[in-house]
């Protein structure tokens, strides 16, 4: 396979301090984490920099994303993972100096004080929030291990990178706050969820459709059927649709409240352009996961499909990424009724993770259409029929440009 | 609120919804949907310019990984 690794996602900690009621990584089939150290050491964070600085400059990459993880990543302090930013940045400027690196760290919010937060700012990294709703209630999977609500610490966490945001904390870059993330639990309010996260002004914010497959149906879905694009619920796009149509009309003072990638992307792919993630469209993968240990593995979002689905049986130590990225990357080819799916274009088949499922032929794969294909499908018909009744109205608004996708 | 089955305080329950039927029709092609001259929706017009970076060099477009076990 041609191409580069563009993102670099490197787990600080493979712990974490919740314990969440849907988490995929935890409760779900694969337990491989438990064969990797709690903590990145020094040495691994030194050899893993090494390879993404020669991965930078043997493709001569502009820019680079390194993506902090865990588990929870501040659950080392964060230290730690400035520690790794530094070492990273420090091995790249040396051997890629053209390279620019963009750094987030993606936590749970519960470690995130004044103090550190102040710490990952003047290191330049920015952070990303996992938070499913903006009140206790919306937020009560998220729960530590003595089922405790993690949403205090989080909305606090929240709070402040906001204040940051408005220039109002100092010794915090105000864009420091890089967004949320949030997992949709389809139990609850859809426009409510919208709201809730909406008041803690992040400035973007993703919504995640639940890792889940053809033998792992999601939440709320006891059984998806057989295996294939046929007539199903579709109680996702239920969900989402009410938030799209909410933050589409939010829009007609010529500013939108926050970005929300999923609709950002389907946009972009309706209207001919690539999309840059890879649960939509036909662009090609750019990251790859480095544990703790320095083994090299695919997303994280396989390890809900079987145990081992991540595995490359590659490492930093013996490896280059062009090693790993030429010998263990194939991605999942899509399946034969996608092919043919007037969709296709848009969803590009959705979410790799979201495709294993026991095929029809005999054996498993990921080579079938998403568990959550209908819903997709729905949500972006939904999307097109709103662009098309926009294009067809006649009155114009002369605050805005007349244009085309080019000018 | 939204109308949807799912409630703020998550009281639970929820059902699936009724099963759709799925479409052969063809997606509308993109210039259908923002046809040249056409003034665009004012959230559209806020998205313009990271599409047309996009479109003018797909090839510098790749697919990130965002999630958050």
């Amino acid at each position: 396979m041609t191409g580069a690794f563009r993102q670099f996602v490197l787990k600080v900690h493979s712990r974490c301090n919740l314990a969440c009621t849907y988490c995929y990584l935890y409760q779900g089939p694969d337990s491989t984490w438990r064969e990797h150290p709690a903590r990145v050491d020094r040495a691994t964070m030194e050899r893993t920099a090494e390879r993404i600085a020669e991965h930078a400059g043997r493709h001569a990459l502009a820019s680079a994303r390194v993506d902090l993880h865990g588990g929870e990543p501040l659950l080392s302090g964060p230290e730690a993972v400035v520690r790794y930013a530094r070492t990273v940045r420090e091995a790249v400027a040396a051997r890629a100096p053209g390279c620019r690196l963009r750094f987030t760290v993606q936590t749970n919010g519960t470690l995130l004080g004044r103090g550190s937060l102040r710490r990952l700012s003047a290191a330049g990294i920015r952070v990303g929030l996992s938070l499913d709703g903006g009140t206790a209630r919306l937020d009560h999977r998220r729960v530590d291990h003595a089922g405790r609500p993690s949403f205090p610490a989080a909305e606090r966490a929240a709070r402040l990178l906001a204040a940051a945001r408005r220039g109002e904390e100092p010794g915090i870059r105000p864009g420091t706050w890089a967004g949320v993330l949030c997992t949709i639990d389809i139990d609850r309010d859809p426009v409510a969820v919208y709201e809730s996260l909406l008041a803690l002004d992040p400035p973007s914010l993703d919504l995640l459709l639940p890792h889940a497959n053809w033998t792992a149906p999601p939440p709320g879905v006891t059984d998806p059927g057989p295996v294939g694009r046929g007539p199903r619920a579709t109680p996702y796009a239920q969900w989402l649709i009410p938030v799209f149509d909410r933050w589409w009309s939010q829009g007609a003072r010529g500013q939108l409240p926050t970005r929300i990638r999923l609709f950002e992307e389907i946009t972009a792919l309706l209207l001919g352009a690539p999309s840059a993630v890879e649960s939509l469209g036909h662009s090609p993968p750019a990251a790859v996961l480095v544990e703790t240990d320095g083994t090299v593995e695919r997303v994280d979002s396989l390890r809900s499909a079987y145990h081992g689905a991540s595995v490359t049986g590659y490492d930093v130590l013996r490896h280059s990424f062009d090693t790993v990225r030429a010998a263990a990357w194939p991605p999942p080819p899509p399946a034969a009724v996608c092919r043919g799916c007037p969709v296709y274009r848009v969803c590009g088949g959705g979410n790799p993770s979201h495709r294993w499922a026991r095929l029809p032929g005999g054996g498993t794969g990921f080579a079938a259409p998403s568990v959550y294909c209908a819903d997709l499908e729905e949500l972006i018909r939904h999307i097109a029929t709103v662009l098309a009744e926009a294009a067809r109205r006649k009155d114009t608004d002369p605050a805005n440009p007349r244009c085309t996708l080019t000018n | 609120m939204s109308g949807h089955r799912g409630r703020a305080e998550g009281t639970g329950g929820a059902s699936p919804g009724p099963v759709r039927a799925r479409s052969e029709e063809p997606l509308p092609s993109p210039s259908a949907l923002l046809p040249e001259g056409a003034v665009p929706h004012p959230s559209l017009g806020v998205l313009l310019p990271v599409i047309r970076a996009r479109l003018a060099a797909p090839a510098s477009v790749v697919a990130y990984y965002d999630d958050a076990p």
